[in-house]
């Protein structure tokens, strides 16, 4: 045994002269060691900002434009919550849960406390940004600039810029109504709207709902959808509106 | 130099580790503690020829020198060398496509006294025959119950050390080691030992 021994130690010895090996430096594992930390910070940052937009989409746009215009819950969910938000929120979590396990002491504990607790602090750290504003700034730097889901905008245009259907969004001026896209109509007084309603809908500072008929020399308006006043339309009574113009304009 | 080795030998695994930073020379101490245990670990953790043992401990100690400034005070030297050798074991036995088994679970009194607090009951007293068996039924466990068993049983391991060897977290080295247990004494049952 101790022939044995010696041999092995001496080999030991041996190896570790002629190939030159050293203690990797302790820089390294510092650095390794950091690294996992801030992919950890970095992946719950990434999930927080992604839940702090779909937070700050379903407030958009929960009701659109107005509060008395609730979108259908189906298509709500798929506007608020686009594909590319929940691959990157659950990427985020799977990511933070990996590298916690890789730090020296996260094997100490529960996958299942460490997944609630990284959860939490990215609903957390969520909350945080909604309360300060800044899920609008990522919002509008994530999804405005590099177009990777619908914006607000052109959800309220797809939901409520239909004329074949009788209902046209936009900003008017001097009676002819713009949409997002640019697309210009000429608006026409139709008989169940007065004068005085009809020439209000210049003033307006925000985009309008217009409920009426498309033709070919521009829309004929019957009736219109007012900001300042509740007029307690559901979504669903929108292509009833609609309809009913449409008729009322035959 | 005899006072020399006196004071290695004086010295914790720490304090040698430390040491190892200016004097390389150190590390035949940690190599001479701890060649015999790990060599009976790695021997218990499957089946080997001489020539294999001595290349997966040679690999280990190489492991472990390189490593060095990656080992925590917080955690026993101990508990961090067990683990590189049980990570250089299975990874070898991995390449090698062996299931790993033990053939080194000897009976021996210390053995069969720690069993006795853990499986004796009305039905039956743990002999050195039952024991023999219990070790035997041990080397067909499952990976995740056998390693736990056998750093408990055969390496006299605390729940809180296997945790720090096998990385998981020490009440799901709880919950394996009960269920190791429970399959163990229902292999014993189905034996009818007395």
């Amino acid at each position: 045994m101790n022939n044995l021994k010696k041999t092995l130690t001496e080999k030991i010895s041996n190896t570790i002269e002629t190939k030159k090996i050293k203690p990797t430096p302790r820089g390294i594992f510092v650095v390794r060691r950091l690294i996992i930390w801030i992919v950890l910070a970095i992946s719950i940052i990434i999930s927080a900002a992604t839940l702090s937009m779909i937070i700050f989409r379903a407030s958009k746009l929960r009701s659109l434009p107005y509060e008395n215009l609730p979108a259908p819950l189906s298509s709500q969910f798929l506007d608020m919550v686009p594909v590319i938000f929940i691959i990157t929120l659950i990427i985020g979590i799977v990511i933070a849960i990996y590298e916690f396990g890789k730090t020296d002491k996260g094997y100490k504990f529960e996958k299942t406390k460490v997944t609630l607790s990284l959860v939490g602090c990215v609903a957390v750290l969520a909350a945080i940004f909604s309360y300060t504003g800044v899920h609008h700034s990522i919002h509008r730097f994530m999804v405005e600039h590099s177009k990777l889901a619908p914006t607000v905008e052109e959800i309220k245009n797809r939901r409520f810029n239909n004329p074949d259907r009788g209902i046209i969004r936009g900003i008017v001026k001097e009676q002819i109504l713009t949409n997002k896209s640019g697309r210009e109509v000429k608006l026409i007084r139709g008989q169940n709207i007065n004068n005085e309603d009809f020439s209000s809908i210049d003033g307006f500072e925000q985009p309008v709902i217009l409920f009426g008929k498309l033709v070919t020399d521009g829309f004929i308006v019957c009736k219109l959808s007012r900001p300042e006043k509740k007029v307690g339309f559901k979504f669903k009574k929108l292509d009833e509106d609609a309809e009913k113009c449409k008729k009322a304009l035959k | 130099m005899l006072k020399e080795t006196e004071k290695k030998i004086e010295k914790t695994d720490r304090e040698i580790v430390e040491l190892i930073a200016s004097d390389s020379s150190y590390f035949t101490e940690i190599v001479n503690r701890y060649e015999a245990p790990l060599m009976r670990y790695i021997k218990r953790l499957g089946y080997f020829d001489v020539a294999d043992v001595e290349d997966v401990l040679q690999d280990t100690f190489l492991k472990v020198y390189k490593n060095l400034n990656a080992y925590n005070s917080d955690l026993k030297f101990s508990s961090w060398i067990y683990r590189i050798t049980h990570n250089v074991t299975i990874d070898f036995l991995r390449k090698k496509l062996i299931r790993p088994e033990g053939n080194y679970n000897q009976v021996d009194e210390e053995f069969v006294s720690r069993l006795s607090s853990d499986f004796s009951t009305d039905e039956y007293t743990i002999s050195n025959e039952v024991a023999r068996e219990i070790s035997k039924a041990i080397d067909t466990l499952k990976e995740k119950y056998r390693d736990p068993i056998i750093l408990y049983f055969f390496e006299n391991k605390s729940y809180e050390e296997i945790s720090d060897v096998l990385k998981i977290p020490p009440n799901t080295v709880a919950t394996r080691l009960s269920r190791a247990k429970s399959i163990l004494k229902t292999s014993l049952k189905s034996k009818e030992y007395e």
